[in-house]
């Protein structure tokens, strides 16, 4: 089908693997593990009409597998033969619709601190890094920050 | 008796007279002098060092079995438990009844552990039998009705047995409780996508439905996103369906804040080689959407050197 389980006995397959596949070649620079052309054709399958991706074809599109799949696609160079200006536009707005303050991975979630990494990274290689409202997504990101310590008291059985 | 009894004190296997044939390994199984040494309590050394043994030697027993609820138990992510768990089901013949029961046991416990929801795939795969899945999902989703796993579950159940016939009631009475759920609207699609198919009748009757939600909240991303999407997927054209275009002059003339209504707008006027129509559209989302200003104003710098 193209896409990848992260075990050779037999477990999910989802974007995610393709994703380490991916890396891990690119790292080695040896792809002979990997049939490009159908995971790039899989990874396409991924994308759903709200224009992310999916973890799998038909599945809703997220923030975590958007990445993968846009970073997969970079990696393995397929991205700027198959992601046609139009599916590029479509996966950009969605990123870009994904901020509030922070990001959140889906539409009407609630945002989280991650997808300032998956949504983020994902703009910036689609070359959208520029849209991102930096105040906003920085703001959010420093409420979430513990800055106080914290006292433990660890209770041992005496 | 498939499932241990819990005794007020925990059984150590290294103690136990079942087990005084098996020579355990202890933790940690690769590594003479582990860089980062996980502090494993005496409990998860016990039960994966015999674990380990049993593996090693492939024991496919009952006791190898009724050993893997407690490794489950204490890293319910091990994927290479599950996978020996299910060798020895396997090699046992056992009747899955009871293992199914097991697997919804343990989503009930831990519905986001990607491990158990592929074990009872493999169970389905293995018996054939997928009549308990369409409310094993409901009740998941009835708890966390976003859960991607339950949602990738049953939709993976519903396309494999072709079981489609019950899912667009299902969509409508989630999207009863909840219009904002998006999930339920990716599956909406994805139904429709793989059984009645995008005729125009069909599409026509979804943009309508998805209408029907736009009115209710205007400002809710999920219906926006379905009705431009089956256009776009599709490959069609707004100038197909007046209605959509007439539902967003509506809004827009009412009003009704909504940054979807002008987004819309403008790709229907970009899409009519109304240049100056949807160029003042993005003049305007360049504050009424001011998170994307930077983004409004290139769309709008690209029509004007277009």
């Amino acid at each position: 089908s193209g896409s990848f389980q992260c075990a050779s006995f037999g477990t999910e397959s989802d974007a995610r693997f393709v994703y380490c596949a991916s890396c891990i070649s690119y790292m080695l620079q040896d792809w002979r593990g990997v049939d490009r052309s159908l995971a790039t054709q899989f990874l396409l399958s991924c994308q759903s009409y709200e224009g992310g991706f999916g973890q799998n074809t038909g599945r809703e599109a997220h923030g975590g597998s958007t990445f993968c799949s846009v970073a997969a696609l970079k990696l393995m160079g397929t991205f700027d033969e198959v992601m046609c200006e139009e599916r590029r536009q479509r996966v950009l707005s969605w990123c870009l619709r994904r901020q509030e303050t922070g990001f959140n991975g889906r539409p009407n979630k609630p945002k989280d601190t991650c997808y300032s990494f998956w949504v983020g990274s994902c703009l910036k290689l689609l070359g959208g890094q520029d849209f991102i409202n930096k105040e906003g997504n920085f703001a959010f990101l420093m409420t979430t920050q513990v800055r106080h310590v914290v006292q433990v008291m660890i209770l041992l059985p005496s | 008796l498939l499932y241990t009894i819990k005794f007020e004190g925990i059984m150590m296997y290294a103690e136990s007279p079942e087990w005084s044939d098996i020579v355990p390994i202890p933790l940690p199984h690769n590594d003479k002098d582990p860089v980062v040494q996980i502090m494993y309590s005496d409990r998860f050394k016990d039960v994966y060092s015999y674990m380990a043994a049993i593996m090693e030697k492939k024991e496919y027993s009952h006791r190898a079995l009724l050993l893997t609820n407690d490794a489950i138990e204490c890293n319910t992510a091990n994927y290479t438990v599950w996978h020996y768990r299910r060798e020895i089901l396997r090699h046992l013949k056992m009747d899955l009844k009871e293992e199914m029961e097991f697997s919804a046991s343990v989503i009930e416990e831990q519905p986001k552990n990607y491990q158990v929801w592929h074990h009872r795939r493999c169970l389905i795969e293995m018996s054939g039998d997928h009549s308990l899945e369409l409310e094993l999902t409901a009740e998941s989703l009835s708890q966390d009705n976003k859960n991607y796993h339950a949602w990738d579950h049953r939709q993976w159940v519903v396309q494999q047995y072709n079981v489609w016939d019950k899912e667009l009631e299902y969509v409508d009475e989630l999207l009863a409780l909840d219009l904002r759920n998006n999930s339920a609207w990716n599956h909406r699609y994805f139904v429709i996508e793989n059984s009645e198919g995008w005729s125009s009748e069909t599409v026509a009757r979804e943009l309508e439905y998805a209408a029907s939600f736009i009115r209710k909240a205007p400002n809710n991303e999920s219906p926006w996103n379905y009705a431009n999407g089956i256009i776009k997927k599709n490959k069609l054209r707004y100038s197909d369906f007046p209605k959509l275009k007439e539902l967003c002059t509506s809004l827009y003339e009412s009003h009704v804040p909504s940054n979807f209504v002008l987004s819309t707008l403008a790709d229907i006027h970009i899409e009519a080689e109304n240049k100056e129509a949807a160029m003042e559209i993005f003049e305007e989302m360049k504050e009424k959407d001011s998170i994307r200003v930077n983004y409004w104003t290139f769309r709008l710098q690209q029509l004007q050197g277009s």
